[in-house]
């Protein structure tokens, strides 16, 4: 599933770029810099709280396909500017982290058993 | 030789990672593989981070020569009082303000080491610290440490310390309750798995059946198709998976008959008097390769029976369920996971019969009929599948690693000349004994006679084309020079320690301690003599 798709699936509100076709195979949740980039991939999202520069910078290094931020935050234009031109999509989703995993998961879930 | 040099500023959160950003750009420009740089990228930003955290400056340093990239990382900082608390995962002495950036998890210096081949650390508190870490740039090349299937879950360990004794190659660790796997010397053997009563340690799998759509030719071994015991004759198996959707189901008997003729033959055109070794067993042919590499002359050049099988079935993908974690891996090393979907026997235990309330009575309707399936029974193993430990062919059955070994050993010590072949199986009762399997394995063997198998026509020995080569060990460090002087150094450590090889501080011998400590896997204090010594020899 693409980062777009999911991102209509699961009513986020998303910042695209040329990121937003590219596939997601993996889901990491966390709130740890550390914990996030060890699980960081080029098909890994990422769902997290965290609204900081350094989450973007290792979006950059990892070349992660999309981020997640949770609870409807709004997030600095320059920020986003800046994922979106790494190839990065933010997804802002306006649940929780434990409501918007729950969704993620059927999401995915539903696409493997088809 | 690139060289490459970078500042760091501490408490700099805004342009931090900028240097670990900068690195990259340029080692996408040599062209290294995604893989390794995704590891050059979190032991770089990890290490870029501790300084901007705890430091006030610091300088990234990466030199890239052919093959390997060093990363050194020095800062003016407070320095570490006790590296030992600071390598454990989830400590951490990160200030209140980094925690609330999502940073201070404690996993800084463990993700660096982990990421890396190489690493070590010095500090000097009120000065500084130094980090360095080596990456292999091509881990699939010669050199590169051996991928295995046994995995080990920390949290499951009680500290027993049976596995590092087990282990015939001294690749099993435990410091501190935390056992660990030295890939490159790893055989895929199970008396690791054997001799774990606390379930740490596990042969790693894909833990789902593939869907329908995937299904089509199935490699089930004749030890895994005699599991299910009294529910379910092997044969009613083959009947439920083909019904599961599997076209064909095919098992390696033919090719483990087919190998055992053509080593009779190798017995009879061998010159020298020395056994031949049959390559029944991948975990044997490991081991061989790894300690007895002066016997590798004698293996027969030959595929074992399960990859002979795989090699001569032309459809793809293929299913294959194995009973032992070398299997998975040689499998696995062998054929892309595209292809050949190789699995590991506990997908069928999570399988079969879950959710199957027809199968007792397929198993009743089975079990009316014993007397066709016992009734032709002319196989040309069938003697030598019930009684695995005796062969009327004169061939010596070894099997469990304890036995294999010391076999091994006679040999290489010129004994049994006698013998004419050697067939070792590494798990005791050979494939059915292996402990990812879970019926008795006595009682599987008496089933698996009962099968009629198709001793198909086209079953063939196949020949190695890859000559056996003996295993490398994993060089201390990639660069020659560097790797002399930590050997220098390992002969200092090992000069302190007892010598009583008690391998109580969780490594197998002292000598594999000292390199550990050198290492940086262990430290001195974990030697349980070290105490006593010290008053002794103030």
């Amino acid at each position: 599933m693409n980062v777009k798709q999911l991102a209509v699936h699961i009513g986020a509100r998303i910042y695209s770029g040329p990121g937003k076709s590219r596939d997601i195979k993996s889901v990491y949740a966390g709130d740890r810099i550390s914990e996030l980039l060890s699980a960081a991939s080029d098909d890994t999202l990422l769902v997290t709280n965290l609204i900081h520069p350094q989450l973007f910078r290792i979006a950059q290094l990892m070349e992660v396909p999309g981020i997640c931020l949770l609870n409807g935050v709004s997030v600095e234009k320059q920020m986003v500017d800046l994922a979106v031109q790494n190839g990065t999509c933010v997804l802002v989703s306006y649940e929780g982290m434990y409501e918007t995993c729950g969704r993620i998961w059927g999401c995915l879930l539903k696409e493997e058993s088809s | 030789m690139i060289q490459e040099s970078y500042a760091i500023t501490g408490g700099n959160y805004k342009n931090a990672g900028f240097a670990s950003n900068l690195l990259k750009t340029r080692l996408k420009r040599v062209g290294i593989e995604p893989e390794v740089l995704r590891k050059i990228m979190i032991a770089a930003y990890e290490a870029e981070m501790n300084v901007v955290i705890h430091a006030d400056r610091g300088t990234m340093r990466v030199a890239l020569d052919d093959g390997y990239l060093d990363m050194e990382v020095k800062d003016e900082g407070p320095g570490i009082p006790d590296i030992g608390l600071a390598m454990k995962e989830g400590y951490s002495t990160a200030p209140e303000t980094a925690r609330d950036m999502g940073f201070g998890a404690g996993m800084g210096l463990p993700n660096i080491k982990r990421n890396s081949d190489f690493f070590r650390i010095e500090s000097a508190v009120g000065k500084g610290t130094c980090i360095r870490a080596t990456i292999q740039l091509r881990p699939h090349g010669r050199q590169a440490p051996h991928k295995n299937s046994i995995s080990v879950r920390e949290d499951l360990c009680s500290g027993c310390l049976s596995c590092v004794r087990a282990c015939p190659t001294g690749a099993v660790r435990v410091h501190s309750k935390r056992p660990e796997i030295l890939a490159h010397r790893c055989i895929d053997c199970t008396a690791c798995i054997e001799t774990c009563t606390s379930g740490a340690i596990q042969a790693g799998s894909r833990r789902f059946f593939p869907s329908r759509a995937e299904r089509g030719t199935v490699v089930v071994p004749l030890s895994v198709l005699a599991q299910f015991g009294e529910s379910m004759s092997p044969r009613l198996l083959i009947r439920y998976l083909k019904e599961e959707g599997f076209s064909r189901v095919l098992t390696e008997t033919g090719y483990k008959d087919a190998l055992k003729k053509e080593i009779l033959s190798t017995v009879r055109r061998k010159k020298d008097t020395m056994p031949v070794i049959s390559p029944v067993c991948p975990a044997v042919v490991n081991l061989v390769e790894t300690r007895f590499p002066s016997l590798i002359p004698d293996l027969a050049p030959y595929m074992s029976p399960i990859d002979a099988l795989v090699f001569s079935t032309p459809q793809r993908p293929l299913l294959c369920i194995v009973p032992c974690p070398a299997q998975l891996t040689l499998l696995r090393s062998r054929y892309d996971e595209s292809e050949v979907i190789v699995v590991a026997v506990d997908v069928l235990y999570d399988t079969v019969g879950k959710g199957q309330p027809s199968f007792g009575q397929k198993g009743h309707a089975g079990r009316k009929r014993p007397d066709e399936e016992n009734g032709k029974k002319n196989g040309p193993s069938r003697q030598a599948e019930k009684e695995p430990m005796h062969d009327p062919n004169g061939i010596l059955v070894v099997s469990g690693m304890k036995d294999v070994v010391d076999i091994l050993e006679r040999m290489e010590n010129g004994c049994l000349r006698d013998v004419p072949a050697v067939e070792p199986y590494a798990c005791r009762y050979g494939c059915f004994g292996s402990p990812l399997l879970r019926e008795n394995p006595a009682f599987a063997i008496y089933r698996a006679g009962s099968l009629e198998y198709d001793s198909a026509a086209n079953a063939a020995a196949i020949r190695k084309t890859a000559p056996y080569t003996a295993r490398q060990g994993i060089r201390l460090h990639p660069n020659l020079s560097e790797a002399v002087l930590l050997l220098g150094k390992i002969d200092d450590v090992l000069r302190t320690l007892p010598g009583k090889d008690c391998g109580l501080c969780g490594a197998p011998g002292c000598d594999a301690l000292a390199e550990d400590i050198v290492l940086g896997r262990a430290q001195v204090t974990d030697c349980v003599h070290f105490g006593g010594n010290q008053e002794k020899n103030p």
